[in-house]
């Protein structure tokens, strides 16, 4: 099980979206956010040194923390050594190995948000009620459709109590409200997911909502019932 | 049936070659180069669409010639490649992109080759001093971190030429500057092979292995180059025999 959690935009709450979706999952974060990693990082080898073929995709994956993660490097040296077209091998390998994976792709539209996509058999977007990060999900959307990945939901951060609507006919997926909170906040700052600081909270529960929602679509995915992304 | 029709061009350390390809039907072709390693042009710092190693795959309508063009350090060798027809042309195509084509298509984000500073690592094999950006901006992790890119891609990238066909600085200088050294050793064979020649009958047939008189014109030019080349070289030479660093002494020093 392969899916990739993208946004148009970046700071819209992706990484977080992720990193939940993956501890609700038992699946590894994939750090694919080349040059703005966000996810905990660790020494050893990294995604970098697994684009660059100096490490193997499996042997970078850190089974430490509460979420499996594969970290991403940091320096514009390992970003320019990686070749982003490794990227799909390198999670293939991840999910032979450990079964599911969630890989946080990088915002924009160049070729690594691209093959990010392509890595997955499904995708996530992620945006907020603002002009500019809806911009960005209807164009990662379209990203999406050229490369061939379904949506398979819509993740509204920092929702607020109105239809949404409109959001899901607008990008062709149901949307999956996250409303602004503290204990979501709190998460992030202890590097845990939401479910180990605040179990009962809503945004907790709209996480595993979201992770049980995105696991029908996958295997309705595999058995080929699955339409293209939207309309 | 496809048909080839080419022209050179001498660009000092490379041979460009032009070709077109001619057919009277739809078809598909696969053109192998005589001249080796092919050096095929870039896309975002990927062998465009179609090229490989041996030479380039694709299709040609009997409505359009199809223009090619493509450089190898090699000499100029006639005919520069062979082209096979592969069949009927497959119209659309089912499935996902490969990665390479959304490298290819949509441009890599990373940062320019000339924005990252060249780090120093005995495992890179770059022994000359790097920019001191390097050290500030790099943690313990990052060393050994080099364009390990550029290496990976071996062939591809020729004698460490980018896609704009500058010479890259950074790159180690044995991969360089030895394609460079095989083909001056090519010369030279053919050079004294002409050299050698006795009667009418040789030379005409030293000529034609060759190429024709055109390409023993293109070989001397060529050999002009190489000995003001190897002048310089020479100059080098003299001074690195002489050259001794102090290099306990700097140790103790700093």
């Amino acid at each position: 099980m392969r899916l990739t959690v993208t946004a148009g935009k970046g700071g819209v709450g992706k990484t977080t979206v992720a990193y939940n979706l993956a501890a609700e999952l038992d699946a590894v974060a994939v750090d694919a956010d080349l040059g703005m990693a966000d996810l905990p990082s660790a020494r050893g080898p990294d995604l970098h040194d697994v684009l660059a073929g100096r490490a193997s995709a499996v042997e970078a994956v850190r089974e430490g923390g509460p979420v499996a993660v594969l970290p991403c490097g940091r320096s514009l040296a390992g970003v320019r050594a990686a070749d982003p077209a490794a990227l799909v091998d390198a999670v293939r390998a991840v999910e032979r190995e450990y079964g599911r994976v969630v890989v946080d792709a990088p915002a924009g539209m160049h070729s690594d948000a691209a093959v990010a996509l392509l890595a997955g058999q499904a995708a996530v977007v992620v945006t907020r009620p603002s002009r500019a990060a809806l911009a960005g999900a209807l164009r990662t959307r379209e990203l999406a459709r050229a490369v061939g990945t379904p949506l398979a939901r819509v993740v509204l951060n920092r929702a607020g109590r109105d239809s949404h609507d409109r959001l899901a006919s607008a990008l062709g997926a149901p949307v999956t409200a996250v409303p602004e909170s503290d204990c979501l906040a709190e998460a992030h700052r202890a590097g845990q997911p939401v479910r180990a600081v605040a179990p009962g909270s809503t945004a907790s529960e709209r996480f595993t909502a979201l992770a049980s929602a995105v696991e029908t679509v996958l295997r309705e995915s595999s058995s080929g019932s699955l339409p293209q992304s939207g309309p | 049936m496809a048909t080839l029709d080419w022209q050179f061009t001498d660009a000092g350390d490379a041979t460009l070659v032009e070709l077109v390809v001619t057919s009277d039907t739809d078809t598909g072709i696969e053109l192998t180069s005589n001249l080796t390693p092919v050096w095929p042009p870039r896309r975002h710092s990927r062998p465009a669409a179609g090229w490989n190693e041996n030479g380039y795959e694709g299709s040609v309508t009997a409505e359009t010639p199809l223009v090619l063009g493509y450089a190898s350090p090699a000499d100029p060798v006639e005919p520069p490649a062979t082209v096979a027809a592969t069949g009927p042309v497959s119209n659309g195509r089912d499935g996902s992109p490969t990665p390479e084509e959304l490298v290819r298509s949509l441009g890599e984000a990373g940062p320019p080759r000339d924005a990252v500073p060249t780090p120093t690592a005995p495992s890179t094999g770059a022994d000359w001093p790097s920019t001191t950006l390097q050290s500030e901006e790099s943690g313990p992790d990052d060393t050994g971190v080099s364009d390990h890119r550029a290496e990976r891609s071996g062939p591809e990238d020729g004698m460490g030429v980018t896609e704009g066909g500058r010479a890259t600085a950074d790159a180690p200088p044995a991969p360089a500057v030895d394609p460079w050294f095989d083909a001056l050793e090519r010369r030279l064979d053919a050079a004294e092979r002409l050299g050698a020649v006795e009667t009418a009958d040789e030379a005409r047939a030293a000529v034609d292995a060759v190429g024709g008189i055109d390409a023993v014109r293109r070989l001397c030019a060529r050999l002009d180059a190489d000995r003001t080349r190897c002048d310089r070289l020479a100059g080098v030479d003299d001074r690195l025999d002489a050259v001794e660093v102090p290099l306990s002494a700097l140790e103790r020093l700093v």
